[in-house]
């Protein structure tokens, strides 16, 4: 049956179970493990990337590999290992000697019998909490079952498929709103395109850069008070240097102000003079961390409360939001209480976590009680916003959900996948049409339709034939595009029918990858095509 | 490239050869290396559809490959009968790369890992099993890969790296290391280039310049390199871009912590040596962890900080860098890619750094990385320091130890004339020179063990070769 608890980002319930039966609750950040006597947790190196509701969303999965070739089952052996719910290996072939060649999961002690039965149980030994299956059926038995068979899943992995059988698949794939994969290699080339239908993410992680909600531009009254109380220059220089960057800011910017006709520094310039006042106010710069940190981060005065961040605001300025509710999903009925939220109170709710700061404790627990409560009143009017939008319907978003969303509204993102039939019937004309990228994608794209025609991969003596074919696919955008470079042609001849276990292994790291992206709905996945060169270990991403 | 790897198999019927015709290789000379390695191909057959995805890189001409690549079967044959290739590390990227190599045609594989196995490892390094914990890596991952793919041999050695000396390193023709700490990459690198042998005319010999191949993954992130010895930039060139662990800044953990890991910071680093003086935290000991997570409960509620777990307190104490099998698989891959390549030279080579960045998108940048001119392992020109005259020895090894572009770990010196300067092991030899460690530059100068401008002579246990260094003394220190 359909297994309803997965419903993408509104998750249910942060439970977790530990792989060794004992039950360890990880709650997030604020709140205290429950003793946990065993060493740790088989998926501790992953927890620390992707939580508990992220390993939930992933243990309660069910995905579909059609096809038992290196690739896929590289792409599953990721995805096994880190706990996936459900496994399906759908193949109607014998084991060869060619698979002993190049894929790690089929074995000798296997060939001639069932592809599947035997990847799958090579597979499954690898970690005891997934559970799966082998199924003796070929990909057209599947297509003509069609959403019988595909609804079962919530992503499917099309593995070394060609475009006729792709097309199909991913046909039935796109009216279920299942999202899939296909991982495809051609020698040295690896080739993954990904289709996530209607993304939504909340936490998109972004790495390297530390999402600040400190509102020194206009500080909330509790946050004046605070910093009101601060005379900075009639206390002596030990107390002077545990004042936090926050105060020095607000008071940097409040002097500014006066000296400046009520205005906030405009150019580059100016704010680059307010870096020096800020060091001006310091009285030994060199030893007190506290303005040095001040001076590194004084952008943060600049920061207005009522503006998201780029990716963030893009989100919100969506169509999707100005629907009525009956139309939208939690996410965008969310991204409206969210908008209206601002449109009434002039700012967003405030995130409400503080980042380290040079101080003394006291004020620092001081500092991060204030931020705690005024975000927890905004977290609550934003909750009344939620229902005032959901009153007269039979829907409810949890609370959980919701403080979840107000916490990580700087880290909204969307994504919309365009359907492999439509890239393949309607292609559009790429971003750029310099890159690695552009260029074996038309190779592949001729390659297929070679396969199409004959049957058969291009070898040594197709060379003009895989030319002629990729020349007119690359020609329907830019008539006067040059022709393309011959080298790669020959080079696709010579690969013929080759499929190398490193490029399949590559591909299969990076598929996965993109995989959980999808399922976790966390940090954000490629859209939607992502080419390897193993050629010279370069490789790039396009949507097409 | 045939000729390079008969020096590996047949070093003494080469040698002998060459005895009989001198330096020079002649045509009556190839035409008898033809005839053995002819005589070679009849003892085992590579002509079968197991090889049938790899055969087309091997037997196939490529535009993109370089001009001394030579497609057929001697190579093919050459390559699979006499490749010996070396692994470091049987972890979350060294398990794979066992597989790729054994999927690539290489069937003389050694893998050197000096860890057993545990629980934590069970998410991504899919050699071992819950019965196999307390195993010694190396040992599984080889038997499991040898049982997995017929026809391959995997040998492991478990011990340190820095056990095995140049003999047992000289039989490979690559190695590809899967490691998670710098000293051991900074060692290995140093062994691979004292690997490399001169010519009359002091060129580097072709043959005994072997590729280390790097790979590391942190997370959604992953880096590979390739290092030719002395042709290319080396794990030395970048050891000041390697990022350091993050410390906490001692007078806030000592007096005004804020956050939960200062907390942790403070049981661990100062609370665990006043009740147990002179005693390591074992970090995989429950009680131990359980200890400090407790102290740091303690200390927490004192100062009203929330957020202490026991997660946590494992993270801080251990340092643990998340890892997951998908970033593990692709950069190996990647790695071992590289090194078919090198080995085959079928096609262009890695030049020579590739980064990875799968967090938001995919992100990859490749680049060759410039060599540092005054590397410390592959350059030609010795670093110079500069101290003051009233600098004492004491410092200048202490210089040698904290300043980034050295980070070694107990740095003896000898000068010019190979007079002791400085040298901590054995406990005899530390006795007899420990005097001199007092003395300043001003005072050793006027001793005639130093001048301005001379060579010192350091040895380290972070590298293999001893290194020179140029003093300089002046008025001001550099």
């Amino acid at each position: 049956g359909i297994n309803a608890e997965y419903m993408g980002s509104s998750g249910i319930n942060a439970e977790y179970m530990g792989s060794s039966g004992i039950n360890a609750e990880y709650m997030g950040n604020y709140l205290i493990n429950s003793r946990v006597m065993a060493t740790t947790d088989k998926y501790d190196r992953q927890l620390r990337l992707w939580g508990a509701e992220g390993q939930r969303l992933l243990g309660h999965t069910r995905l579909c590999l059609v096809g038992a070739d290196n690739v896929g089952v590289e792409t599953l052996k990721n995805l096994i290992l880190p706990g996936i719910g459900f496994i399906s290996i759908v193949d109607d072939q014998l084991v060869t000697e060619r698979d002993l060649g190049n894929n790690f999961f089929l074995a000798e002690n296997q060939i001639g019998k069932s592809r599947s039965e035997s990847a799958a149980e090579l597979l499954l030994e690898l970690n005891p909490d997934v559970k799966g299956e082998a199924i003796n059926k070929s990909p057209s038995q599947l297509i003509e079952e069609g959403k019988s068979f595909f609804s079962q899943y919530q992503f499917i992995i099309l593995n070394e498929l060609r475009d006729k059988e792709c097309l199909a698949i991913t046909q039935i794939c796109s009216e279920l709103n299942i999202k899939y994969a296909i991982v495809r290699t051609y020698g040295l080339i690896g080739y993954l395109r990904v289709f996530g239908g209607e993304h939504t993410i909340i936490e998109s992680k972004p790495p390297d850069r530390e999402i600040t909600d400190l509102r020194i531009n206009q500080p909330f009254p509790e946050l004046l008070e605070l910093s009101n109380s601060y005379n900075l220059e009639q206390i002596e220089l030990r107390q002077h240097s545990h004042v936090p960057y926050v105060v020095i800011l607000i008071k940097a910017l409040q002097r500014w102000r006066q000296e400046n006709d009520n205005q906030d520094p405009l150019n580059f310039q100016q704010k680059l003079k307010f870096q020096e006042l800020v060091k001006s106010m310091s009285l030994d710069y060199s030893t007190q961390d506290n303005f040095r940190e001040a001076c590194s981060k004084y952008y943060l005065a600049f920061q207005l409360s009522n503006k998201l961040d780029d990716e963030a605001d893009e989100v919100l300025q969506n169509e999707k939001v100005n629907a009525p509710v009956s139309e939208l999903n939690d996410f965008w009925v969310l991204c409206k209480a969210l908008k209206n939220f601002q449109a009434t109170h002039g700012f967003y709710p405030l995130r409400g976590s503080l980042p380290d700061m040079t101080t003394d404790t006291q004020t620092y627990v001081q500092l991060q009680t204030i931020y705690k409560s005024v975000s927890q009143k905004h977290l609550q009017l934003f909750e009344d916003e939620v229902k005032r939008l959901l009153e007269g319907t039979n829907r409810e978003v949890s609370t959980e959900v919701i403080k979840k969303f107000c916490r990580n509204i700087q880290t909204l993102y969307y994504l919309r996948y365009r359907t492999f039939q439509d890239e393949i019937t309607k292609p559009q004309s790429p971003s750029q049409y310099d890159t690695d990228c552009y260029k074996w994608y038309y190779v592949i794209r001729g390659v297929e339709e070679f396969y199409q025609q004959h049957q058969r991969y291009p070898g040594q003596n197709d060379v003009q034939e895989l030319q002629d074919k990729t020349y007119n696919l690359m020609k329907q955008f830019d008539s006067q595009i040059i022709p393309i470079d011959k080298n790669l042609i020959e080079e696709m001849c010579r690969f013929e029918d080759c499929r190398l276990h490193t490029i399949g292994a590559f591909i299969g790291g990076v598929a996965a990858q993109e995989i959980i992206k999808l399922i976790t709905t966390q940090f954000v996945p490629i859209n939607n095509t992502f080419i390897y060169n193993g050629i010279n270990c370069t490789s790039t991403t396009d949507e097409f | 490239i045939i000729f390079f790897f008969f020096f590996f198999k047949q070093k003494t019927a080469y040698e002998m050869l060459r005895s009989l015709v001198g330096s020079e290789m002649c045509i009556r000379d190839r035409l008898l290396l033809i005839d053995i390695i002819q005589e070679m191909e009849t003892e085992e057959n590579f002509n079968v559809p197991r090889y049938q995805d790899i055969d087309k890189l091997l037997l196939r001409p490529s535009n993109f490959a370089p001009q001394d690549f030579e497609p057929g079967i001697e190579l093919k044959t050459m390559f699979m009968q006499y490749s010996k290739i070396l692994v470091i590390g049987a972890g979350g990227l060294g398990c794979e790369i066992l597989k790729d190599l054994a999927l690539s045609g290489f069937r003389d594989i050694h893998v050197i890992d000096m860890d057993k196995i545990e629980l934590t490892n069970l998410n991504r390094q899919f050699l071992f099993r819950e019965k196999d914990i307390g195993r010694y890596k190396a040992e599984v991952a080889a038997e499991f890969v040898e049982k997995r793919v017929k026809g391959v041999k995997v040998t492991p050695h478990k011990c340190k790296i820095q056990d095995l000396d140049k003999e047992f390193y000289e039989q490979f023709q690559v190695i590809i290391a899967g490691l998670d700490n710098m000293e051991a990459r900074r060692w290995i690198n140093s062994m691979v280039h004292s690997l490399v042998e001169y010519d009359d005319e002091n060129k580097p010999l072709r043959e005994t310049i072997r590729p280390l191949i790097d790979g590391g993954t942190e997370g959604f992130r992953g880096q590979a390199r390739i290092i030719w010895p002395f042709q290319s930039a080396c794990f030395e060139c970048t050891i000041e871009t390697v990022k350091r662990v993050g410390n906490y800044n001692f007078c806030t953990i000592a007096e005004t912590p804020r956050k939960p890991e200062h907390c942790i910071a403070y049981a661990q680093l100062i609370q665990w040596d006043k009740e147990f003086p002179g005693k390591k935290i074992d970090t995989d000991s429950p009680q131990d962890m359980q200890w400090i997570f407790k102290k740091a409960e303690e200390r927490a509620q004192k100062y009203g900080i929330v957020g202490v777990t026991y997660m946590l307190t494992l993270g801080v104490v251990k340092n643990i860098i998340p890892n997951i099998a998908s970033t593990n698989a692709l950069i190996s891959a990647a790695c071992v890619n590289e090194a078919f390549k090198a080995m085959t030279f079928c096609s262009q080579i890695l030049d020579n750094y590739m980064m990875f960045m799968g967090q938001t998108g995919i992100y990859t940048m490749t680049d060759a990385i410039q060599r540092k001119e005054n590397c410390l392992v592959c350059s030609v020109k010795a670093t110079s320091i500069q101290f003051t005259p009233e600098t004492t020895l004491n410092e200048v090894i202490e210089h040698l130890k904290t300043n980034q572009q050295f980070s070694l770990q107990q740095p003896s010196l000898l000068n010019e004339k190979e007079q002791i300067l400085a040298i901590f092991n054995p406990p005899q030899l530390y006795q007899l020179h420990k005097d001199k460690l007092d003395l300043t530059l001003k005072e050793l100068e006027e001793k005639g063990y130093i001048n301005s401008g001379c060579k010192l002579y350091v040895t380290d246990i972070s590298l293999v070769n001893q290194i020179a260094i140029l003093l300089k003394l002046s008025l001001i220190h550099i």
